[in-house]
């Protein structure tokens, strides 16, 4: 919300400066956003003026020569070029040396006559973002200042308020906050009662009495709604942020910012028989203020007359019953909507207005009656008129409730660990309007009419704590009590594994969780995603299934800025649907990478990685106890390539994916073919045993290297666990140190180098022992494999 | 009595200078050996002068014998001189051989990076843990209830408007805020209760200081007699550990449905010490966090007896704290995730 300074102090008189002002706001709750100068300040350079006489520019068709009175005793002749500059209108007379947001006022000739200032229009004043021609004042002393005709020294304050503050929606709100915390009496409503000269009233029929549980209305007849809203008046309006509209249309606005009531004016001729407050009939239409159209319900509130509904009942007027520019009498009304009616409805139909968003945070139920007096005395101020009598309808059992509420004293210390004397209390709730008494160990308050968000003694402490000062509130330091860790040693720390991988040269990624469901579906397959209802962006509109859309996606991202070696890896949860077709979700971590296996070195040739690489990356992060648990087998996802893809399963459940991207999916959608990509479920990586020590074998080991020749298609490691069984707990490491295809070996085999290495824990092992262990491995590997011993 | 140099004598000095100045001119170890067996061997021409000593008068006997025995001695010692000599050069030789540029490029693996946030979290976990606090995590979609009715934020609650909120369906939001877990650890959990809860929160808002996702760390304590005065101790603690500096912490009343009092809270700009500046906007603080403690409402919710109990809840923007521990000056380059930002950290 935005409020003028200077209105503000009108209310509560504080003796602050400008920057204790906002602080103490803020301090309150109430958080000073930005502050704006309220106009530009031109000091004596830009005065009020009157053209005395305008004639034609000897020289251009277009502009005028005016002789202009600006309280002194020559008048300035200045050229013209607004249509609207005429003999005996006031005007803003910028003289030699005004300095203008885009110019410099000064002496010049145009087209051969002299020129000794400028006649401003608003927005060379500043005061608008663009206007139609000369400024026109009202009448005021010629010569004086334009700073003090529009009052311009003066700033704005933006008011960031929460919403349980509906009561601080007005200058009288946060005034009375103010005033609360700087010792000044509790600002008072205006007294006002504006006498009756017609008996023109409409009847009110409140049909639904617990949302409207008081309208109050006057009729005002023979207004002049072409009549002009004081500068004072526009301006105020202008620094809260809204235009004048007409003398009508600006004095509701006033009030609604002056006091808080939402108000507004029917023409009264364009009203039938009288008032009706009801909900709307399902399939109900209206056009509103703004020309659209809203299809209403039974949850809806319309103020109707008695043929039509004429407004939706505290968020907008409805275009058949507006003010306009040849209204003549008017229906004011003032009432007190039901928070529960109003909130929600509003944002429902996309209506959100000033109306609408008091009435949900609640309007203090008292101030019908002041704010349609309030209304009547400035509407016939400005616009003249004959009022009728205030006529409203109140349903006493349907206005909230305003229970004494008992706070025990205890709470305070209790909550706020501080003790206040009895009569600190009872002062900060007297101030702040909540007359109360102590009552035993306790006090008994009474929450004041505008102050929905005082219901209960905790509510209290907070108003204690607040006019108190959170600040003043002692620290105390925090003693960690010794409690046994969740953690275990069997407990695989994320970070951990995050570190494992930059230390394999991978940056961590992070991605939003959702996607463009068009790449995911590329890249991915069909499936059914799970679906925002209200995304931001089309391209961010489906949760992610897997953490390959993003990383790959950033790939992409970085390949365009020169990158050629990239890998990056991302932990987060991906979603979809479980077996109830409930959304649920599951934390993974996925690598990608691309280009060279190692740094760049001059001392070797540049090698690319491959599959191997990232396999070897995709296992860095698992622990060896699941190692040996866990099955590779080869994968048919259709985005990776076939012969270069594997899925782990972990007691039958896939728990990873490693794999060459499928050259088809790089080529649709614009990646390179040499990507490699691997993903695992969390949770399995996160446990691991702990580790348990078995005796060093103190004999020496053996080594033997065996090339064998097998059938090309043969899986490496069905024959290295065949070997493994045969050899028994003697075989305690082997190593693959070479594979070889190609010229000297037969078209369809391959040539596999192993290094055994033999180890005994209880004995030295002899020659004839592993002679023997060999040939039998070799044996059964020729028996089972065909394999022959490479010459 | 001293013995005149006879001829003998005479030769020996020959054959011995003759030696020096053959081992002096040696340059390689082996030529030395070679000089070595030339003159000292069993054949040598050096031992061969010992044994012409038997031809020798008795008299001069002993003194010939010292004679060449000295010239064996400086011999020896020559070619000692000399075989040091050319170790050391050829040490020298091995050494400029095996001479390399040090400042040329080492050997190493590829090194990666975690994220920025991952970093600024992981400190943030160690202080609370150092704290007694727990973590725990909960579901990013998460059911309305959890994200707004338990936290007192009921259906039409004009706060529902602060959240812009994304739907995922009739009855589930991705998650606004981290606070679901708090009434989801309550639910689970008798007090004493510390835990903080780190996570992803997402609000359809998208501009330069607001992306629709976001992290954020919640925290919980309960127990009996928690009192504000713990909530900002525990605040100033960490603040002033992430920040490792000894800044002020400000707490200005706020609103949030689910704490009363409620609280947010700036640190002293650990840029300006106050003063001023473009970090802070001149204003002298920085805006970390909300905080407050716990609704009654929200205690019930989570099954907690709140005539018993008391507690402290805040939120911490992980971002933020991100951006000002590191320097970072652009929220939107945390989530391009574009190696020549991640290499920084």
């Amino acid at each position: 919300m935005l409020i003028s300074e200077k209105w503000l102090r009108e209310w509560a008189p504080v003796d602050l400066t400008h920057d204790q002002l906002c602080q103490q706001l803020t301090m309150l709750g109430l958080e000073i956003g930005t502050v704006e100068p309220a106009a530009p300040l031109f000091g004596d350079k830009i005065v009020v003026g009157y053209i005395e006489q305008a004639t034609p520019h000897e020289n251009a068709d277009r502009l005028q020569l005016c002789k202009v009175n600006v309280g002194s005793e020559d008048l300035l002749s200045i050229v013209c070029g607004a249509k609207n500059a005429r003999v005996g209108i006031y005007v803003a007379v910028a003289i030699e040396g005004a300095k203008l947001p885009d110019l410099e006022v000064k002496h010049s000739q145009i087209r051969g006559v002299d020129s000794f200032g400028m006649l401003c229009s608003f927005s060379e004043l500043g005061l608008a973002e663009n206007s139609d021609g000369i400024a026109e004042l009202d009448e005021y002393p010629l010569g004086l200042s334009i700073d003090q005709y529009f009052d311009s020294d003066d700033s704005v304050l933006e008011v960031e308020l929460t919403p349980n503050r509906g009561d601080c929606l007005s200058v009288l709100g946060v005034a009375r906050d103010l005033a609360a915390v700087s010792s000044l009496p509790i600002p008072a409503l205006p007294e006002i009662a504006v006498g009756a000269s017609i008996e023109s009233t409409l009847p009110i029929d409140l049909l639904s009495e617990a949302d409207c549980p008081r309208y109050v209305g006057r009729c005002i007849e023979n207004i002049d709604i072409q009549a002009k809203t004081p500068v004072w008046m526009t301006e105020r309006l202008r620094r809260s942020g809204l235009r004048s509209i007409n003398p009508v249309v600006d004095v509701t606005n006033y009030v609604m910012l002056e006091l808080g009531q939402p108000m507004h004016a029917f023409d009264l001729t364009k009203l039938q028989g009288g008032i009706v407050v009801r909900r709307a009939v399902d399939g109900e239409q209206l056009v509103l203020l703004d020309d659209s159209t809203v299809m209403l319900n039974n949850t809806n509130l319309v103020i109707a007359d008695h043929s039509k509904p004429v407004a939706l009942a505290g968020i907008m007027g409805g275009a058949n019953s507006c003010v306009d520019g040849a209204t003549n009498s008017i229906y004011l009304e003032s009432a007190f909507f039901s928070q529960n009616i109003i909130a929600g409805k509003a944002r429902e139909l996309g209506k959100h207005t000033d109306s609408s968003h008091r009435f949900e945070r609640g309007v203090d139920f008292n101030l019908q009656q002041v704010a349609i007096e309030r209304a009547t005395q400035l509407i016939l101020e400005i616009a003249g008129g004959v009022a009728g009598p205030v006529h409203g309808v109140t349903s006493e059992s349907n206005l909230p409730k305003l229970e004494p509420i008992y706070l025990p004293s205890s709470q305070i210390k209790r909550i706020l660990g501080i003790e206040l004397d009895s009569n600190q209390i009872i002062s900060i709730f007297n101030q702040l309007g909540m007359p109360s008494k102590i009552d035993g160990d306790g006090y008994i308050v009474n929450p004041p009419s505008w102050r929905y968000d005082v219901r209960a003694a905790h509510d209290l402490v907070e108003e204690i704590a607040r006019c108190y000062g959170l600040n003043k509130i002692e620290a105390r330091l925090p003693l960690a009590q010794a409690s046994r860790s969740q953690i275990s040693e069997s407990d695989v720390e994320i970070d951990d594994i995050k570190l494992i991988l930059t230390r394999k040269g991978y940056f961590e990624a992070i991605n939003y969780s959702f996607v463009d469901p068009n790449w995911q579906q590329k890249i991915l397959g069909h499936a059914e995603d799970i679906t925002l209802l209200n995304p931001i962006a089309e391209n961010m509109s489906v949760m992610r299934r897997s953490l390959f859309p993003g990383l790959l996606s950033n790939l992409q991202y970085n390949l365009h800025r020169q990158q050629s070696t990239i890998r990056l890896f991302e932990i987060g949860n991906v979603f979809y649907l479980n077996n109830q077709g409930q959304s649920d979700q599951i934390n993974m971590i996925a690598g990608v990478a691309m280009g060279s296996s190692d740094a760049l070195h001059w001392s070797q040739a540049e090698r690319v990685l491959d599959f191997f690489d990232i396999k070897g990356d995709a296992l860095s992060v698992v622990d060896n106890t699941l190692k040996n648990n866990i099955k590779i087998t080869r994968c048919d996802f259709p985005f990776l390539h076939p012969g270069q893809s594997a899925l782990w399963s972990l007691d039958e459940e896939t728990i990873g994916v490693v794999g060459k991207i499928h050259p088809a999916l790089a080529e649709l959608c614009d990646l390179p073919s040499n990507i490699y990509m691997f993903e695992w479920q969390l949770a399995p990586l996160l446990s691991r045993d702990i580790p348990k020590f078995s005796p060093i074998s103190r004999f020496p080991s053996v080594q033997r290297d065996l090339a064998l020749i097998v059938d090309a298609g043969l899986p490496v490691e069905e024959l290295v666990n065949s070997a493994k069984k045969v050899a028994g707990e003697l075989l305690t490491h082997f190593e693959l140190f070479d594979m070889y295809q190609g010229e000297h070996i037969e078209k369809d085999k391959k040539s596999l180098a192993f290094r055994f290495t033999f180890q005994a824990n209880n004995a030295s092992l002899k020659t004839e022992d592993i002679d023997q262990l060999q040939a039998q491995i070799l044996q059964h590997l020729e028996h089972n494999y065909a394999a022959k011993l490479r010459a | 009595m001293s013995v005149q140099p006879t001829e003998q004598h005479a030769a020996l000095t020959v054959l011995l200078d003759t030696a020096i100045s053959e081992v002096q001119q040696s340059d390689s170890l082996r030529s030395l050996d070679d000089l070595r067996v030339k003159y000292l061997g069993k054949k040598g021409q050096l031992t061969e002068q010992l044994k012409q000593i038997a031809h020798l008068p008795h008299e001069l006997k002993k003194d010939y014998g010292n004679a060449v025995n000295e010239a064996k001695r400086c011999l020896e010692k020559e070619l000692e001189k000399s075989r040091k000599l050319l170790k050391e050069k050829e040490i020298q030789e091995k050494i400029s051989a095996e001479s390399v540029d040090i400042t040329m490029p080492e050997r190493s693996d590829n090194v990666g990076g975690l994220h920025p946030i991952t970093q600024a979290l992981s400190r943030m976990q160690t202080i609370f843990m150092r704290l007694g606090f727990d973590i725990a995590s909960g579901p990013e979609i998460e059911h309305e209830y959890y994200n707004f009715e338990a936290l007192n934020i009921p259906s039409d609650h004009p706060a529902r408007a602060m959240h812009d909120t994304f739907y995922v369906g009739q009855e589930h939001v991705l998650r606004t805020h981290t606070s679901p877990v708090q009434i989801r650890y309550m639910q689970n959990s008798e007090p004493p209760i510390r835990v903080i809860a780190p996570g992803r929160v997402y609000r359809c808002d998208s501009d330069a200081t607001h992306t629709p996702m976001f992290n954020q760390i919640e925290g919980l304590a309960i127990d009996r007699d928690i009192t504000f005065g713990d909530l900002k101790g525990a605040l100033t603690f960490f603040l002033n550990e992430f920040f490792e500096s000894d800044s002020k912490i400000r707490l200005r009343p706020s609103y949030f449905p689910f704490t009363e009092p409620s609280a947010e809270f700036d640190i002293e700009c650990v840029f300006c010490h106050g003063d001023g500046c473009k970090v802070c906007k001149s204003t002298g603080w920085l805006e970390v966090g909300g905080c407050g403690m716990v609704h009654p409402v929200v205690l019930k919710h989570g099954g907690i007896d709140s005539e018993k109990y008391s507690g402290y809840a805040f939120g911490l923007g992980v971002e933020r704290l991100t951006m000002l521990r590191y320097g970072i000056n652009d929220l939107r380059l945390m989530f391009e995730n574009d190696l020549a930002f991640l290499r920084q950290f």
